[in-house]
Order: C-alpha cells, then structure tokens, then sequence
C-alpha cells in the first residue's frame, strides 16, 4: 500500500503541488512571526537573561521587570540578612536620545534616523570586575572601559546608524559621552538598548529591581527557599531569574498585543491551510474514484482505502514540511544577515511544523468521506 | 452435477426508484454457475444484466432472494467478510480497465496480490507469469499511458486471474478491442475456466465471444428468458 501512495503521490506531484506551496507559504510566515516575536520577547528579559545573578528582588508585587514601582536603597538594604548575600546591585533605568552631533535644541523631531539620532533605553551599569548586570554579554576589556567616567557602550547596528565607532563621542540629549565599545544583541525591534557607566553619573533613583550576589556554594533549593519565604518575611518581590524572565517576556507577549497578533495570523495562517489542502485532497480523492471504486470491487476495503489516501496525505505532509524546514533555514539566514533580533528555539520550530502537519492530516480526514463515494457497482453500469 | 454448482442466486430481485417511478430492473431471477464454466450473459440494454452481475459479485445488495457462493449467503456476510470473498475468491474484468496510472503493469499485478497477503517476491514473479501469460512480458514495466486499449484490457485480466480465483465477473471486457484483442481475451478466459476450473460469468453484446463460451443466457426485462447451451465441437480451441 506505502508503494502505491508513494507512486501516486510522485506521479500526480503537480496535482498535490498547491499544498506544498501553501504549506510552505504558511510555515514560512509563522516561523517569521515567531522567530521575530520570540527575539522581540526575549530582548525584554535580555538583562535578566544577560547578567549572573540567581535572584532579583523588587519591591513586593512586582513580578516583571516592567512593573516595579522602584525599591530605594533603605528598603533594600533589610536584604542584607540573607546571609549567603555577597553582593547588592541596583538595575536602573531610563530613557534618552542619542546623537552623534549636539542637538541645536530648538526640536524633538520625531524622524530621528533621518537627523542621526537613536531613541534608546539606557541601562545603568555598575562596571565593577565582579559586578553581576550583563556579566553574561559584556567582555572584560569594554566593562573596565565603562569605569570610567561619561562612557557608553551601544548595539553595533546603532553605532553604523549614527556613523560613530569606538572613541568617538556621542550626544545623550546635550551631554557629550565616549563611546567605548558596541556590542552585538542590543538593536531591539522596538527600541535598542545603550549601557551607560555609573562613575560620575546620577542614577535615576528608585532603582526598579536589585540583583541579589549569592555566595558560590548557594544551593537551588535554598535560592527558591529565599524566594519563598524571605519575600514575604521582608514584604518584598524577591524573585529566582527564571522566574523573572519568564514572566518578563510572558507579559509582553500577552499585555503588548503582539502575541495577540501572531496568534490570530498564526490561526488564519492555519485555516487558509487547511482550507487549500482539503480542496486539494478532495480534487484527487474525486480525481481517482473510479481507480478506488475497482479497488473496492477487488475487495480492498473501507480501511485500506482511508490508510491509502493518509499514507498520500503523510507523504505530502512529510515532503511539504521537510522544503519549508529548509527554506525557514534561509530565512533565518537573512534575518541574521540583516540584523533583526530573532529567536527560534527548536522547540517552537517543531511544534509549528507539527501544528501543519496536524492540519494536513485534519484535512485529509476530512477529505476521506469521499472515498464513500466509491461505488464499486458504478464500475457496472 | 449438484456438487459442481459453484455460484447459486435464488428469487433475486432489484429496483430502483421509488413510488410509480419505480423501475424492477431484475425479478425474481433464479441462476446457477457451474464450475469451469464460462457463461455469458445477453440480452439488450436496460434488462439487468450488470444488475445481476452486481448482485451476484457481492457489490449490489438484492432487494430480496440470495446469493450462495460456496456455501455462504454472500449477502447475510458482514461487510468485511464479503469483501475478503471477493478480495479471495473473485476477479473481475470491467468495460475499459480501470489500472491506476502510476503504477506500470507488473506492479498494478502484484498490488492485488499483495494486499491479500503473498509476499512481494512472490508478488511480482506471479505478476511477472500472468503478464507472460497474456502475452505483455515486454511490457510488463509500461505505464497505462504507454499501453494501447487492449494491451490495458489484458492487463486488467492479468489482475484478475493472477489470483486464480474461482470466479470471474467480466463485465463487456472486449467491447472496445479489436476483433484480434477480442478472440484473444475469449480465448484467455475460457483458458483459464477450463485450466483452473474457475467459473466465469461474462456480461457482452459482444458476439465475438460466443465462439468461446459453453452456455449463454438471454435477458430481458430482469428475468432470464432463453438458455443456450454451445456445443464443444463449436467452441474455440484455446
């Protein structure tokens, strides 16, 4: 039975080629969607995800990193009886626009490539050796150069859009700051990220979140042991990064709407799918009734039949999926070349290409009652 | 003679349509087949002949009376059951072969013999015997496309003896070959009646075939009207 499925599949591969195509088409668009939402999510918890520290701790009911009223260095400072704390760290942040001139001052103009400016989320950055914030991402020798005074450090892709490299000065508002790396992974797709030293620079205080040094020997179970009890023992948010990451990037893939979005084009995507490959299905069921219709005469069953055409619908499904994993490769390729923050864990990529292949299979279901117009007495008449 | 019957359908009756539009296409018809006969069944169209045919094959339930094949009512079978008769026991042959175009001629022969449980080598060697047999052994790798109307037919024979069952169903298997393809089908299918001791029923105009048939029934108006019987002086030599 696989040799016929596997023959007519081949032999009619023009007639099931619009399913190739619109699996492939639809695959394509979700993984873009995903690819591009995932590295958009993941930016948002970029500095948890990019520093070392086990525990972050804001002030109590803040669970993301973007709903924290601020916690000031008095109210943190009671987190000093834990007593594996090594090291205390606040992660502040603000706002600023960024220029390689000094701006005349008479405008805040909204087209801020077209004047070399960059709108940017400015990270406050302790650069100590051992400091923990973006200890992931920050090579030694541009963390020693942030100790010192009014310096910077911006994404690459920002850098070449504002014409500036390493040792040139930078404009943040009408405060001159050298610039003293660029870095890969800053370029968010909303609004990039720049890293600011904090020797000599005031500090947007209450810092939203403070990051919590443990001592090496920390075990995980005393690190959830503090998160649990300790928060509420000290009335604060005290939170394992896991945790923090994850709903960082939970709430803006459900509060910012763009989850909202590749949901829907995700379920279109999927309708419009299944919708071309049950027409298609249904057209060669129909388009070999008279070949089945001798079969069941032969007295090949109902069964085998329907185990005929899934076997049809599988290997299509498995060719379809198959091209659009690889043309996903290439797209991931140029979204890499052309500088877009992206993620696609494998993961997701495996549960789209089932998703589609779930539909393929739905729709060829589908698509069998029509093997019940297979009348094998029709072939008598 | 009894223990020769092979094939017996008692009081069968068939119609289509319901109320005053209500056609009885076959009436309470009663036939026996033989084994190793080779039967045609005549008459003109519209008297149930295919009707008969179906109903007796196992593909059109009767709307009353029986079909005993070997025994059994084919018709009191689950559904399942009948098709493994007709899968096990039964060829057909139908007007213009029905092959699937994706398969060339060897395979379209062993599919059938595969799904009833010979092995794939066995398969093929048969498939490759019953091509030889109909004289497509050259041909045995075409495609349909590549195969001529006739060259089709004898494949879709091929099919149905290759299985050697005890029945065959023909339903006008020559009414477009040529006179040469046509003797040469008449031929096969009284080969193989007298060979493997295969009944064969055979639905036709065609009088082309009578040379080679032992009996022949006429039709008309669902019942069965006149019986002949063909000398053996006068059949064919096969």
């Amino acid at each position: 039975m696989f040799r016929l499925a596997l023959a007519t599949v081949w032999f009619d591969r023009l007639r099931y080629s619009p399913i190739a195509v619109v699996v492939t088409v639809a695959g394509l668009m979700l993984m873009a969607q995903l690819a591009i939402a995932v590295g958009v999510f993941r930016d948002a918890a970029s500095p948890v995800n990019r520093s070392t520290a086990l525990l972050w701790a804001g002030p109590e009911g803040s669970t993301t990193l973007t709903d924290s009223r601020g916690l000031d260095t008095g109210r943190a400072s009671v987190l000093w009886v834990i007593p594996e704390l090594e090291r205390l760290e606040p992660f502040a942040t603000g706002f600023g626009q960024l220029s390689a001139k000094p701006s005349s001052g008479d405008d805040f103009s909204m087209d801020f490539e077209s004047h070399g400016m960059r709108f940017v989320m400015l990270v406050y950055l302790n650069a100590d050796e051992n400091a923990l914030l973006y200890a992931r991402h920050i090579p030694a020798d541009i963390r020693a150069r942030l100790r010192e005074a009014g310096t910077i450090v911006i994404g690459q892709e920002d850098a070449e859009a504002l014409g500036v490299k390493v040792g040139d000065k930078l404009w943040l508002e009408n405060r001159p700051l050298r610039l003293v790396g660029t870095l890969p992974g800053l370029q968010g797709l909303g609004m990039s990220t720049a890293l600011i030293g904090t020797a000599g620079q005031t500090v947007p205080a209450p810092p939203a979140f403070w990051l919590l040094g443990l001592k090496p020997d920390t075990t995980q179970a005393r690190i959830n042991e503090i998160a649990d009890q300790l928060s509420s023992d000290l009335r604060l948010s005290i939170l394992p990064s896991k945790s923090l990451s994850e709903a960082t990037m939970y709430q803006f893939a459900f509060e910012s709407g763009a989850g909202t979005i590749f949901m829907y084009s995700a379920g279109l995507a999927f309708v419009i799918a299944a919708m071309v490959v049950n027409q298609v299905m249904r057209a060669a069921v129909m388009g070999a009734m008279r070949e089945y219709a001798a079969l069941r005469a032969f007295g090949i069953s109902f069964g085998r039949l329907a185990a005929l055409v899934l076997m049809q619908g599988g290997l299509i499904a498995a060719g379809s999926v198959t091209m659009m994993l690889g043309l996903t490769l290439v797209l991931l390729a140029f979204l890499r070349w052309a500088s877009v923050p992206y993620d696609l864990p494998p993961f997701m990529a495996a549960v789209v290409a089932m998703a589609l292949v779930l539909v393929l299979c739905f729709s060829t279901l589908v698509a069998l009652r029509n093997l019940r117009l297979a009348d094998p007495s029709s072939l008598l008449r | 003679m009894d223990n020769q019957v092979i094939l017996t359908g008692r009081s069968l009756r068939k119609g289509f349509g319901t109320g005053s539009k209500r056609i009885e296409v076959v009436r309470e018809l009663d036939l026996r087949v033989e084994k190793g006969s080779f039967t045609l069944i005549r008459g003109p169209s519209g008297c149930g002949k295919s009707t008969l045919l179906a109903m007796l094959a196992g593909l059109t339930a009767p709307d009353s009376g029986s079909v005993q094949l070997g025994g059994a009512d084919i018709w009191s079978l689950p559904r399942g059951e009948r098709d493994r008769l007709r899968l096990n026991q039964m060829g057909f042959i139908f007007q213009g072969a029905v092959l699937f175009p994706a398969l060339a001629a060897r395979e379209q022969v062993a599919f059938l013999l595969t799904e009833m449980g010979t092995s794939r080598p066995d398969a093929m060697n048969a498939a490759d015997e019953a091509l030889a047999a109909v004289g497509l052994a050259d041909r045995a790798h075409l495609l349909p496309s590549a195969l001529s109307g006739g060259e089709k037919q004898r494949v879709a024979i091929a099919m149905a003896l290759s299985k050697r069952p005890s029945l065959i169903f023909a339903d006008e298997p020559t009414s477009a070959l040529d006179t040469e393809n046509a003797a040469a089908v008449g031929q096969l299918l009284r080969a193989h009646a007298a060979t493997v001791g295969a009944a064969v029923l055979c639905v036709t105009h065609d009088d082309r075939l009578q040379s080679h048939a032992d009996r022949v029934l006429f039709m008309r108006a669902g019942q069965i009207e006149a019986e002949q019987m063909i000398k053996e002086s006068s059949r064919c030599a096969f």
